[in-house]
């Protein structure tokens, strides 16, 4: 449950990098992908439905992620997304500038290592 | 991507995310149930976990749309809302529009085809025409000054007989050279041109024809390529159709010939209307100046004549019944007023809407919608109103035009080269005019709305609050304008109605009573001599007097016809001496061959000498009172005069007859033409008429070798009878049909004849009659809201001053006497601004001057009756308020 966890506040673009490296793996439902990114994370990042939904109708509008409905491991009907080749770029892209931002910010909180 | 499609997108999105949001609950509680989770907690925890599913979705909605369509979606609903709330008062408003729309569009139609007059030429402007019949040499020598002219073509009008299955047509046919379509810039939609060869064979002729008579003949135009029509003379071949608003040179043209100025259609005439292009980048003036400077030249050239001076005129400008096109002047007026009252009207059912819903307003702005909102929803209420009466108006119009086509008197009709139609430029009409009623009714309760204090109405619910009281002033000031305008439309339409019936009380000064003209148009060819169609004649008399309900018949002139047509430019031998007209007139002369018992079967009374009798050879005359008294010092003294025409140089003029005619008898003039009428032809010759006994047709006149007759000279053999009733009309022609069904039989009574003459004036009353009894109903309904609205408003002032001891016949009276106050204000603005409108329209009117009191009292009378009995309910309920219950209430 959520209460034995931090809870982490996700900076912006943060949830949609995530989305989109995990779909990388291969298509995923919505549940499915919500779980992939709890399970990825150790349960430490903890994907809020009510963002997730909203976060992959906005991609599907970008063109990062195409959708189709299919059928879940429990025969459930759900929608299938999948990463675009865009969406594959955009993926490359966020991941360099966070990587820049995270080494960044790695140096301001401990000058003495670098 | 259109708004439509975005918002079903937004349905579209909300439901998938809705079923997935579903199937991500179920799988959640599958796998705490995996998990050994009771079942019933599953849930709990799995919708816990999912949290606000509603905002979820609202969220993914807000992803696709856009704000504004958002914000879009709802005015409309609201703007439904509002729409449907008002019910009735939304349909009226609607209604009335729509209805002053279609006869403002209407109206325009028929001020642009016919004052207007565009032309479907292309570069009109460059078109002009000649003043004077051209020949073949002077098309030639024109054709010799190319800096003037692109091209100089001619044409002249005929007639001919298309032979059908069962009956003949006799239709219009237009003999133009061959490049006339091509300098006018108009092509046939089906088929090929004209060209120079269509005119070298005379046994088959080809044509081009209209696609309404090849749609009425075969079909359609495709179908009438090629094909023969048969006609009294050669057939006509169809090479081409034109396009369906195409005409040349007047409406009602339907076929078209190939003509060589030198060939043989162009013997027996005297000549060709010339037309002409002028070349590019040549003023007219310029123009004007070069040919009349040439004029001397080219008279040279031909060789025809001499010192002739040519002139030219833009083309559409010579045209008749320029009188009877102001008269759309005052329609078009007529049509605005009943526009503005239509629209003052839904001002005020606007403001009443308003008004209501101060409150509804107050509330929605309490909840949160911006003063921005409220307004948008004003706006597009107006719009949809608008919009709507709009399109009911577009297909009103639609439905009632072919009603106006029909109701266009005959020379109207063919004053102008365009046919009326809902074209383009009545759409912008419409546009620009459903503008100004959306500024004029539906603007001012927008900027009400806008300005309103919204806090009040929630605080105290007082019903004399500011923006009422302003509401009542402009209501009050809306219905006086409505009175005025209904007032003087109403004055105008009687004064058209006092014209018309003045105009056919006219006496005729004979017995037209059920008096019809039966009448065969026929070809010459098959009646080539006189004598063949005097024994028709004679045989249609014999058939009618056979006939049960025909009480007389007789082969005769149809009144107001006299026959013959005036030798005109003539002075008068009167006893030898001659006599001039006067001033810059001359006589007209015309001297008609009659049965001699015609004038006694129109019940013409004699006045002196006796009548003509069979017999009686043709220097025998008898002529009307006001020509014996013109000449002679009284009818006595004309008996035994003697009467002759001569030209002014003073030599004989005409080839007829024997010479001086000596009076014999002189009958009571009647009415021959319309003389006195508004639209009357003023002709610049003075008109003397006489009759002479019939004399046996002439033999058969020799037709020379080569005379060529293109089945389109024809003749009318009319007949008059007086019959039983007019009941019988259709059981006459059919008899005299079947005397020879090749022929165009038709039979008409003269009261109608007669009556033709005004018909312009007939369709001036018509419609401003219509405005004005709409436009007055639209008033008194406006008076009656206004009133019912005062007295609901003031309910409480009313239980108030009852309470104080004022008893019921006073209130009644109070209601009844601010009504009035109203009305008096409307109808004396009315009355005044008729006094100034109907001074313009002096011109139009006959037997009723402009200011006549008599109409002016009776609009008055009926105004102010009118606006009693809609005052009668409000005031009655005024007087009904029960001061106890009203107070009570408090």
């Amino acid at each position: 449950m959520s209460t034995s966890h931090d809870r982490h506040d996700l900076f912006p673009g943060a949830l949609e990098m995530m989305i989109l490296q995990t779909l990388r793996l291969g298509p995923l439902h919505g549940y499915a992908l919500a779980q992939a990114i709890r399970r990825q994370s150790d349960d430490l990042v903890h994907v809020e439905e009510g963002s997730l939904y909203p976060a992959l109708q906005r991609m599907l509008k970008a063109g990062w992620l195409a959708a189709e409905w299919g059928t879940s491991a429990r025969n459930r009907r759900v929608r299938i997304y999948r990463l675009t080749t865009t969406g594959r770029q955009q993926l490359e892209r966020k991941v360099s500038a966070f990587e820049r931002l995270l080494t960044g910010i790695t140096k301001v909180l401990r000058p003495h290592e670098s | 991507m259109s708004l439509w499609d975005r918002l079903l997108r937004s349905r579209r999105v909300t439901r998938e995310v809705r079923d997935e949001l579903r199937a991500h609950l179920g799988e959640r509680v599958d796998d705490l149930v995996e998990d050994g989770v009771p079942e019933a907690e599953a849930h709990r925890r799995a919708r816990v976990e999912l949290g606000n599913a509603a905002r979820a979705i609202e969220d993914s909605r807000g992803v696709w749309a856009s704000r504004a369509l958002d914000q879009l979606a709802r005015d409309l609903r609201w703007t439904w809302r509002g729409l449907r709330a008002r019910r009735g008062r939304a349909v009226l408003a609607g209604v009335l529009l729509a209805l002053a729309v279609s006869a403002n569009v209407l109206v325009f139609v028929a001020v642009d085809a016919l004052v207007f007059d565009r032309n479907p030429y292309p570069n009109v402007r460059q078109l002009v025409t000649f003043d004077r019949w051209l020949v073949a040499a002077d098309l030639a020598e024109w054709r010799r000054q190319p800096d003037l002219f692109a091209s100089v073509e001619g044409w002249f009008s005929g007639t001919t007989f298309l032979l059908g299955a069962d009956r003949a047509e006799h239709l219009s046919l237009v003999n133009v050279t061959p490049g006339l379509f091509e300098s006018l810039g108009v092509r046939p939609s089906w088929g090929r041109a004209l060209t120079r060869d269509d005119g070298a064979r005379m046994d088959e002729q080809a044509v081009l024809v209209s696609a309404a008579l090849a749609r009425r003949r075969f079909g359609s135009p495709e179908a009438s390529l090629n094909q023969l029509i048969p006609t009294a003379a050669a057939p006509l071949r169809v090479v081409g159709v034109m396009p369906p608003d195409f005409s040349f040179p007047s409406n009602g043209s339907d076929i078209w010939r190939v003509l060589d100025p030198a060939g043989p259609l162009m013997r027996n005439r005297a000549g060709l209307s010339g037309i002409a292009r002028v070349q590019d980048g040549m003023s007219f003036s310029t123009l004007a100046q070069a040919v009349t400077q040439r004029s001397p030249a080219v008279a040279a050239a031909t060789g025809v004549a001499k010192d002739i001076v040519y002139k030219v005129q833009p083309y559409g400008l010579v045209r008749g019944g320029r009188d009877q096109l102001r008269m759309f002047y005052v329609l078009l007026g007529a049509a605005l007023c009943l526009l503005l009252t239509a629209c003052v009207n839904v001002l005020n059912l606007e403001l009443t809407v308003v008004l209501g819903r101060v409150r509804t307003f107050a509330v929605q702005s309490a909840l949160g919608a911006s003063r921005g909102t409220l307004i948008r929803v004003a706006v597009l209420e107006g719009l949809v109103l608008v919009g709507a009466s709009g399109l009911a108006a577009w297909l009103l119009a639609t439905l009632t035009l072919p009603a106006l086509r029909a109701a266009l008197p005959e020379p109207l009709r063919l004053s102008t080269s365009k046919t009326l139609a809902l074209d383009g430029r009545a759409m912008v009409y419409m546009l620009v005019m459903a503008i100004a009623i959306w500024v004029i009714a539906a603007l001012p309760p927008v900027i009400y709305a806008s300005r309103l204090d919204l806090s009040k109405p929630l605080k105290i619910d007082d019903r004399s609050t500011s923006p009422r009281r302003v509401g009542t002033l402009v209501r009050r000031v809306v219905t006086i304008a409505q009175v005025a305008l209904a007032v003087l439309l109403v004055i105008v339409g009687g004064l058209y109605v006092r014209t018309y019936s003045s105009l056919l009380a006219q006496p005729k000064g004979f017995d037209s009573t059920n008096l019809a003209s039966v009448s065969m148009a026929l070809p010459m060819r098959f009646y080539p001599s006189a004598v063949s169609r005097q024994q028709l004649a004679d045989a249609i008399v014999e058939r009618l007097l056979a006939q049960p309900g025909v009480v007389d018949a007789i082969d005769g002139p149809t009144p107001p016809s006299i026959g013959n047509s005036p030798t005109v430019g003539v002075r008068m031998v009167i006893d030898d001496q001659v006599r001039d007209a006067g001033t810059g007139r001359t006589f007209g002369l015309a001297v008609t061959e009659i049965d001699p018992r015609y004038l006694q079967f129109l019940h013409v009374p004699l006045v002196a000498g006796r009548w003509l009798a069979p017999g009686d050879d043709p220097t025998a005359a008898v002529v009307s009172d006001r020509v014996a008294t013109r000449f002679w010092p009284s009818v006595d003294a004309a008996i035994g005069g003697t009467f002759d025409a001569v030209d002014q140089s003073g030599g004989r003029t005409r080839m007829w007859g024997p010479g001086a005619h000596r009076v014999l008898g002189v009958f009571a003039d009647y009415r021959t033409r319309d003389r006195d009428g508004p639209y009357a032809s003023r002709a610049p010759w003075e008109e003397i008429d006489a009759f002479v006994a019939r004399q046996p047709p002439a033999p058969p006149p020799t037709v020379g070798p080569g005379e060529l007759d293109t089945g389109g000279s024809y003749g009318i053999v009319g007949v008059l009878a007086r019959l039983d009733s007019h009941e019988r009309a259709n059981a006459v022609l059919a008899a005299v049909r079947g005397i020879d069904p090749r022929l165009t039989t038709s039979i008409e009574f003269v009261d109608d004849v007669y009556a033709e003459q005004y018909r312009t004036t007939l369709l001036a009353t018509r419609i401003v009659g219509g405005f004005a009894v709409t436009s007055f109903l639209i008033a008194m309904a406006g008076l009656y809201g206004v009133m019912a609205f005062l007295v609901a408003g003031r309910t409480r002032e009313i239980g108030i001053r009852m309470a104080l001891g004022a008893d019921r016949t006073r209130i009644g009276r109070f209601v009844m006497g601010s009504s009035l106050r109203l009305v008096f204000a409307g109808a004396a603005i009315g009355i005044v601004a008729a006094v100034l409108v109907s001074r313009t329209i002096a011109s139009q009117l006959f037997g009723v001057t402009p200011t006549d009191p008599a109409t002016y009292v009776i609009v008055a009378i009926v105004t102010i009756i009118t606006a009693l009995l809609a005052t009668w309910q409000p005031a009655r309920r005024a007087a009904r308020v029960d001061p106890v219950q009203t107070l009570r209430a408090e």
